[in-house]
């Protein structure tokens, strides 16, 4: 029987294969946007788990926020090492762990920082130790996936943030990985670490070299790119980028953001409710488009049932000979709900494909993808519910043309000739 | 083996179909009334009426389709006029099988896995040789792997024939077999069936308005245009 109903699925390939489309259409949109909001759900609040402000220069807290704690987006500007001591003096602070960005090597960005920078982002190390002098480094999983490097190799990073023509690397002060932290699924992994003095003596040694050479940076955003300019100006007076603050107490979340803000010249964000607010700014357009993608399931399921229920009556003599040759309707009936059923688990086959099959080819192709932390390869339960939903959705388009020729009486059926 | 000794007049072999006192009508129109039939396993039988006399409306109480207002039926020894639907079809799935006028091969697959599928619904578990046995049997062994469209009417009967004998019934009926054919081959396949009916030793009951095959068959049923119905 399972035979027949393929042969019937494969006799009409095209109105099968219309049908599939559009029920797989629907899976693969809700499928879609599951792994996306759910993979940035994770990505931004598992990234920000242990801390509860940043400080930096003034600008847009989402900018801080994105720039220092998920290595996303350009830094507002650049802060005065004084800030540091401030902070750490200050009691509510149990720690503050000081960065300073400006430079990448093949698009990974290279941060000074602190060894404390690891815990706060509970990463271990896979091989190696901390970085202790000047010019070592520890680099992510990612970083060390992509560019093959082993403890012991030496590169030379190049300025900014994205990977450009390789052509304006610094002169001189090759960094050296002594450690290769183990996968975390946190911007740590994207990340190369190593001391501020590092980072400084690099710029300290390129800004007597090369005075005034920034414009040739080659920045790709021109906007975008005047804080990571200033920044590179002014890193000889050993400027940090932005400071990453853990409390001491909760109470300290609602007196110490304020008072930076209102008293200094600095900004605090904070990362939870920058993510939070972020991630509403995608709520309507995510709303809307699951509304879509529930409307052309529907749209599906009526294409199903148009189509079974042409079938089974354009079949009505098939169905009375098989009850002649000795099939009950219990069994006619599960003929026409299988081949409903057939279409919809290959739709949500499909879906099921396309949806991970474009999330792989966009981390393949667009570098933000990736940095987004987008991964083609996660699963979800709720993909199992979009599934057996899809599924239920041909069970009962099906429903009714199966209803119809079981309740066929047979004998005029047969009587036509 | 086939037996071609009248059942009646042995009462203890039980006949392939018996039906006793069958009335059966229409709303107000009675088209059978008091109709008897009973026939030995094995034997071959024309049953013959104009247009319109109640032969389908026969089959279809046969197969268990329709319940007649009055008598009983039984196929083998199988009462299939009474019942639960499902006693029903049990007893049409593992005795009847029907060679239709209009044939109704399943277009969607092709002529052997039509005679599988037969095979499957009356619960056996043929193997392709025997399908393909079959085919050859009906002189279409090189057609197993078509389609149904793509055979003639002669082949295309051949292949509903055998799909019908794969099922290996008690009782091959076939309603109007030579209607749309001369009289050269009506004749042929009026012997053709009774050839196979004897070798497999099912009973065969042909519905038909043809009188040409009349000779072929030394037991025949008449059935008269229904007198009491309206105009026909
Ligand atoms: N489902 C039905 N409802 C009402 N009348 C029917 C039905 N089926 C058949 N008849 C009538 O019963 C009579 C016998 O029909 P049928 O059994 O098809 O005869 P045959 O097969 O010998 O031509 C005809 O007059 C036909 O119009
Ligand atoms: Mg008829």
């Amino acid at each position: 029987m399972i035979r027949l109903v393929l042969a019937y699925l494969a006799e009409r390939k095209l109105t099968t294969a219309l049908n599939i489309l559009l029920l797989a259409i629907s899976v693969g949109m809700l499928i879609l946007l599951l792994q996306s909001t759910r993979q940035l759900e994770e990505r931004f609040l598992d990234g920000a788990e242990n801390i509860d402000l940043v400080v930096g220069a003034k600008g847009s807290p989402l900018q801080l926020v994105l720039s220092s704690v998920y290595h996303l987006d350009q830094p507002t500007g650049n802060i005065p090492r004084t800030a540091l001591a401030e902070l750490r003096g200050n009691p509510m602070v149990s720690s503050a762990i000081p960065l300073a960005l400006g430079d990448n090597f093949r698009g990974f960005r290279i941060v000074g920082t602190e060894p404390a920078l690891v815990d706060l982002y509970a990463a271990e190390l896979a091989a190696g130790r901390g970085f202790a002098q000047s010019a070592e480094v520890v680099i992510g999983a990612e970083v060390a996936a992509a560019t093959g490097a082993a403890l012991g190799q030496l590169f030379i990073g190049s300025h900014g943030f994205a990977e450009d023509g390789g052509e304006q690397g610094h002169d001189a002060t090759p960094f050296v990985v002594v450690g290769i932290l183990a996968p975390t699924g946190k911007p740590v992994d994207r990340l190369i670490l190593t001391s501020m003095e590092s980072v400084w003596d690099v710029h300290g040694i390129e800004h007597s070299d090369t005075e005034g050479s920034g414009s040739q940076h080659g920045h790709s955003e021109a906007g975008q790119s005047q804080a990571a300019d200033d920044m590179e100006h002014h890193s000889s007076d050993a400027d940090i980028t932005a400071i990453l603050v853990s409390y001491r107490s909760p109470a300290a979340a609602v007196r110490l953001p304020a008072s930076i803000n209102r008293d200094t010249a600095l900004q605090a964000a904070s990362p939870a409710r920058e993510s939070t607010r972020l991630l509403t700014l995608f709520e309507p357009a995510i709303e809307a488009l699951s509304l879509l993608g529930l409307l052309l399931g529907g749209a599906g399921a009526f294409a199903i049932f148009v189509t079974l229920w042409n079938a089974v009556r354009a079949r009505e003599g098939d169905l009375a000979l098989l009850r002649v040759m000795g099939a009950n309707r219990a069994s006619i009936f599960g003929t026409v709900l299988l081949e409903g059923v057939i279409i919809a688990l290959l739709s949500a086959l499909a879906g099921l494909l396309f949806a991970h099959g474009l999330l792989w080819f966009a981390s393949q192709s667009y570098r933000s993808v990736a940095e987004a932390g987008i991964s083609p390869f996660r699963f979800y339960p709720e993909e199992v519910w979009i599934v057996a939903g899809a599924v239920m959705v041909g069970m009962v388009a099906a429903l009714l043309p199966a209803w119809h020729v079981t309740r066929n009486n047979l004998a005029p059926i047969l009587d036509r000739n | 083996m086939p037996r071609l000794t009248d059942a009646t007049d042995i009462p203890d072999v039980v006949p392939a179909l018996n039906l006793a006192n069958i009335h059966h009508g229409y709303g107000e129109v009675s088209i059978l009334r008091d109709f008897n039939l009973s026939m030995a396993p094995g034997q071959q039988r024309l049953l013959i009426g104009p247009s319109g006399s109640g032969k389908s409306t026969l089959i279809n109480l046969i197969c268990g389709f329709l319940r007649p207002d009055r008598g009983t039926i039984r196929v083998a020894g199988k009462l299939i006029s009474e019942g639960s639907e499902a006693t029903r079809d049990a007893v049409r799935k593992a005795h009847i099988a029907v060679v239709f006028q209009a044939l109704r091969l399943v277009s969607a697959i092709d002529i052997s896995a039509n005679l599988l599928l037969a095979a499957r619904l009356a619960g056996l578990r043929s193997s392709r040789q025997e399908a393909l046995g079959l085919l050859t049997e009906l002189g279409i062994a090189d057609k197993a792997h078509a389609r149904p469209h793509q055979l003639s009417h002669g082949e295309a009967q051949r292949a509903a024939i055998a799909r019908a004998l794969i099922a290996q019934p008690a009782l091959l009926i076939a309603d109007e077999p030579t209607s749309a054919l001369d009289q050269t081959n009506a004749e042929n396949v009026g012997a053709m069936l009774l050839r196979l009916a004897e070798a497999h030793g099912t009973s065969l009951l042909i519905a038909t308005h043809d009188d040409r095959l009349r000779p072929f068959f030394p037991a025949v049923t008449e059935l008269k245009s229904t007198v009491e119905g309206s105009a026909q």
